[in-house]
């Protein structure tokens, strides 16, 4: 299969003024524009938790230097003073709750409101859509135990509150906020890096 | 002789390595490629800039048939396999000999593409040529075959001038694949094939691979220009892998293989003869992932023999022996987060001893630098250089003929030869990918115009001396390519455009020169000039409800050859006239519950083929001519497929070379996962 055929662009809707113009500007201006043009894009990225979602987190994790093996506690990380972000959460419970193994690892799901996210029990977080300004004590709760911390809400990564971010559509991204990870203790094998997106 | 100085030295490297890796990160694990693909969804790949990428994001033309895809072809062969690929021409020479080259100019033992297994060089230097029948691999082995389309020289050095493909094979670590297939069909074909994965606790995995092979080459007639006769034909291979994860950054993997084909063939000579191919190899790999990036020292080497009958060369019968060694080192490191570095050294001994009349042996020592620097400019631009240095030092000893005005310090001479890969890769919005790509590869003179053969015969009372030309220049391949892509969500399909150039510099012909020397006639190779070639390759493929996929390609292409030949004997080379103008290839595939069903379509316009490098070059007329293969299978249980395919199926037989008429082929298989 010729590789263009599963191409989906890395330019998604948010990004395709930076793409357009690029070449037109001086590299200042491109790096301005790229910041702004993550903010506007990783925002539009936003939405509910799939099943995809997970299973790609999961196998990514698998390169870890330390990956997590057999029964993975998953603390889904919400605000509860906010519905969808409640619903979010319940739906990624769901999704495990139906039993979720993905390369060997068996995710089970532990609710965890963000205001409890310091004592809670769990191997690894993940943080759903809208909690917001008080994804600080996520990222505090993930340095302290030395654990991932995944979401699709990529303004968490880049302000350092997560340290992995997750896109499957309209193509597969992988971004790695490299203080945040190394904060955490998390490293990923070399040539994994490779394949990624580091900020 | 190969000095250890070199080998020991790159060891000595990767020793220091692993120290600072050792005071440095702690904790690692090498690239499961499989799961590397189940994260993104697409193949990764590291045959474009030696880096790990996904395929969409490799800066360059490259097109990766899977293991389904490759199943569903239904081939016997790797070629067989290769032929349905937009931008790849496959000549089919007899059953089981074909030559495979990208973007036209294919020949018989086509010397312009270089093909690997996992990296390993199995292009054959004495003939400047891949024997594909001898590739100690199988298909159910084969993870992915990687077809770069243009030079890539940059990454790989010498011969990768006209594209790289590289069969990616299954990782005995992170693998299980215990699958076995059985074959019969007609013209006496019985084929056996097994590939089996055993893991030595959870750090060691040992993969085995073992194929066989016997049938009958085609029986249509042997058209009198191209003469020979034919003999009996089998393959057998072994392959056994090795790999083990020492500690959490550190891997090593060590393979053997041995192959033993015996088949007809049409050679350089353009005559069909029966020759006999052995090949062996060994190899060993140490992966490092450390602080100052994934470092990976390779050593291998390869042995293969040739032996063939007096017909071969119109009057002497042979054997070819060839030794090439080659060590690499090559560290690969990220540079902030925008940056990917590669940089690279090898070294590489190449000999082979004169025949028929031995006694002699030219050999030479290659030498090389490669640097490769990607920068993500946005997230959407991306720029891609690569530069390579070879510096070849040519020699010979021993005994060479009298009469010829050579000595072996006439083979005394070094040549360097720098190469390069550039790319831009734009990915404008969500549907559209375009690549703007330069590059430039080099394609070594074989060993035997190095002087590999080295025969007095005579002519009508003459004296006719061949001992190579050692003051033989390479071949240089310039490109300059335009790629789009777009994806057509509302058609579910995907386009590919690929527009290109190249100007091929300094070709060789192998019987380009003659020369009047006292004692008779002195023929030598020469390089005889340019040929320049510009094509397109427009393919669109998609799907449509849940169970069909299909695809169409066309490809014009049109070549101009600007050769003179120092004395015309027979230029042995006509690109301008070999290559059809036209080609178009389509599929059609269907795939419910247990049943799948494939058919492809390839049709080649009219076009001409060499008949004789020696006497008078004759052209032979190819007319336009379609050609359907297909496949039918029906998956039994969880374990047992069964399945029914055929090649050239609309026609009993059909001209599509200048050698015999290809015969249809029919073939049922039984293939076993246990």
């Amino acid at each position: 299969m010729r590789s263009s055929s599963r191409v989906s662009q890395y330019c998604n809707r948010g990004f395709t003024a930076t793409c357009t113009v690029a070449g037109r500007i001086p590299r200042f201006g491109i790096l301005l524009i790229f910041a702004v043009g993550i903010s506007v894009a990783y925002r539009a990225a936003s939405a509910a938790v799939s099943e995809n979602d997970v299973t790609i987190a999961a196998r990514a994790l698998g390169f870890m230097e330390k990956p997590l093996t057999g029964v993975v506690r998953v603390g889904i990380v919400y605000e509860s003073d906010r519905p969808q972000s409640f619903q979010d959460a319940a739906s990624l419970q769901k999704i495990m709750d139906r039993g979720l193994t993905v390369g060997g690892l068996s995710l089970k799901p532990v609710m965890v409101p963000v205001g409890g996210v310091a004592g809670a029990n769990v191997d690894l977080l993940f943080l759903v859509d809208g909690v917001g300004a008080r994804a600080s004590s996520v990222g505090d709760a993930a340095r302290a135990r030395q654990i991932p911390c995944v979401t699709l809400d990529i303004d968490q990564v880049k302000n350092g509150d997560c340290a992995i971010g997750i896109r499957s559509e309209p193509r597969v991204e992988i971004l790695v906020n490299h203080e945040a990870a190394s904060r955490s203790g998390i490293g990923f094998a070399g040539a994994f890096k490779m394949l990624i997106t580091e900020f | 002789m190969l000095s250890i100085f070199p080998i020991a030295g790159l060891v000595g490297s990767l020793i220091c390595l692993a120290m600072l890796a050792d005071s440095g990160r702690s904790q690692a694990q090498s690239l499961d490629y499989g799961a590397a693909e189940k994260v993104f969804g697409e193949p990764v790949t590291v045959s474009v800039t030696g880096s790990p990428q996904r395929a969409s994001d490799a800066p360059a033309d490259i097109e990766i048939e899977t293991a389904d895809e490759i199943r569903q072809f239904g081939a016997y062969d790797i070629p067989g396999a290769l032929s349905h690929l937009t931008g790849v021409d496959v000549l089919r020479w007899t059953n089981d000999d074909a030559d495979v080259s990208i973007h036209g100019y294919d020949e018989a033992y086509s010397p312009r593409t270089l093909v690997l297994i996992d990296g390993r060089q199995v292009y054959g230097d004495f003939y400047g040529y891949t024997p594909w029948s001898a590739l100690p691999v199988e298909f159910g082995a084969i993870r992915q075959i990687e077809v770069v389309q243009g030079p890539s020289s940059a990454l790989f050095g010498f011969n990768a001038a006209g594209g790289v493909i590289n069969i990616i094979t299954y990782d005995p670590l992170h693998d299980n694949i215990n699958t076995a297939k059985l074959s019969a069909g007609t013209q006496g074909l019985a084929q056996v094939s097994a590939v089996g994965t055993f893991k030595l606790g959870a750090d060691t995995g040992i993969r085995v691979q073992l194929g066989g092979r016997r049938d009958d080459d085609f029986s249509t007639a042997i058209p009198a220009a191209v003469s020979g006769s034919r003999g009996s034909e089998s393959r057998a291979a072994i392959d056994i892998a090795g790999a083990m994860q020492a500690s959490d950054n550190l891997r090593f993997d060590i393979e053997l293989s041995h192959s033993a084909v015996q088949q007809d063939e049409i050679p350089n000579t353009y005559n069909l003869v029966n020759l006999t191919t052995d090949t062996n190899s060994v190899l060993g790999r140490a992966t490092l992932d450390s602080s100052l990036g994934l470092a990976q020292l390779q050593v291998y080497n390869n042995w293969l023999t040739e032996t063939f009958p007096a017909q071969a060369t119109g009057g002497f019968a042979g054997k070819l022996t060839n030794q090439v060694t080659v060590a690499q080192l090559q560290d690969i490191f990220k540079l902030g987060n925008d940056h990917t570095l590669r940089g690279s050294i090898e070294y590489r001994h190449n000999t082979m001893s004169t025949t028929p009349i031995t006694g002699g042996h030219v050999f030479y020592d290659v030498v090389s630098g490669g640097a490769m620097w990607e920068w993500k400019i946005t997230p959407g631009v991306s720029a891609t250089n690569a530069l390579r240095v070879d510096y070849l030092m040519l020699g010979r000893d021993g005994f060479l003929i009298s009469g010829v005005p050579y000595t072996n310090s006439s083979w005394d001479r070094s040549l360097m030869e720098p190469s390069f890969n550039s790319s831009l890769v734009w990915r404008s919005d969500d549907l559209d990918t375009l690549r703007l790509i330069a590059s430039r590869g080099v394609q070594l003179p074989n060993m035997e115009d190095f002087g590999g053969i080295q025969e007095v015969t005579s002519l009508a009372g003459l004296r006719i001396a061949l001992v190579g030309l050692p003051t033989l220049g390479p071949t240089t391949v310039t490109s300059f390519q335009a790629d789009w892509d777009r994806t057509i969500p509302w058609l579910h399909a995907a386009l590919h455009a690929s527009l290109y150039h190249q100007t091929t510099a300094a070709v060789i012909s192998e019987t380009g020169q003659i020369s009047f020397i006292p004692s008779g006639i002195l023929l030598s190779p020469a390089n005889i000039g340019d040929s320049r070639t510009t094509g397109l390759d427009l393919q669109l493929s998609g799907k449509f409800s849940d169970d069909w996929h299909w695809s169409i390609a066309y490809t014009p292409q049109i070549v101009t050859d600007h050769f003179v030949a120092p004395m015309l004997v027979s230029l042995g080379v006509n690109y301008q006239h070999t290559t059809p103008v036209h080609t178009a290839k389509a599929s059609l595939g269907w795939t419910h519950g247990n049943w799948e069903a494939n058919g492809y379509l390839r049709y080649e316009s009219t076009s001409y083929g060499l008949t004789s490098r020696f006497l008078t070059g004759a052209l032979a007329r190819i007319d336009g001519y379609i050609a359907l293969d297909g496949r039918v299978a029906y998956k039994l249980t969880d374990r047992v497929t069964l399945s029914l395919s055929g090649q050239n199926l609309t026609q009993s037989s059909q001209r599509q070379t200048s050698g015999p008429d290809v015969e249809r082929r029919v073939l049922g298989s039984a293939s076993i996962d246990f």
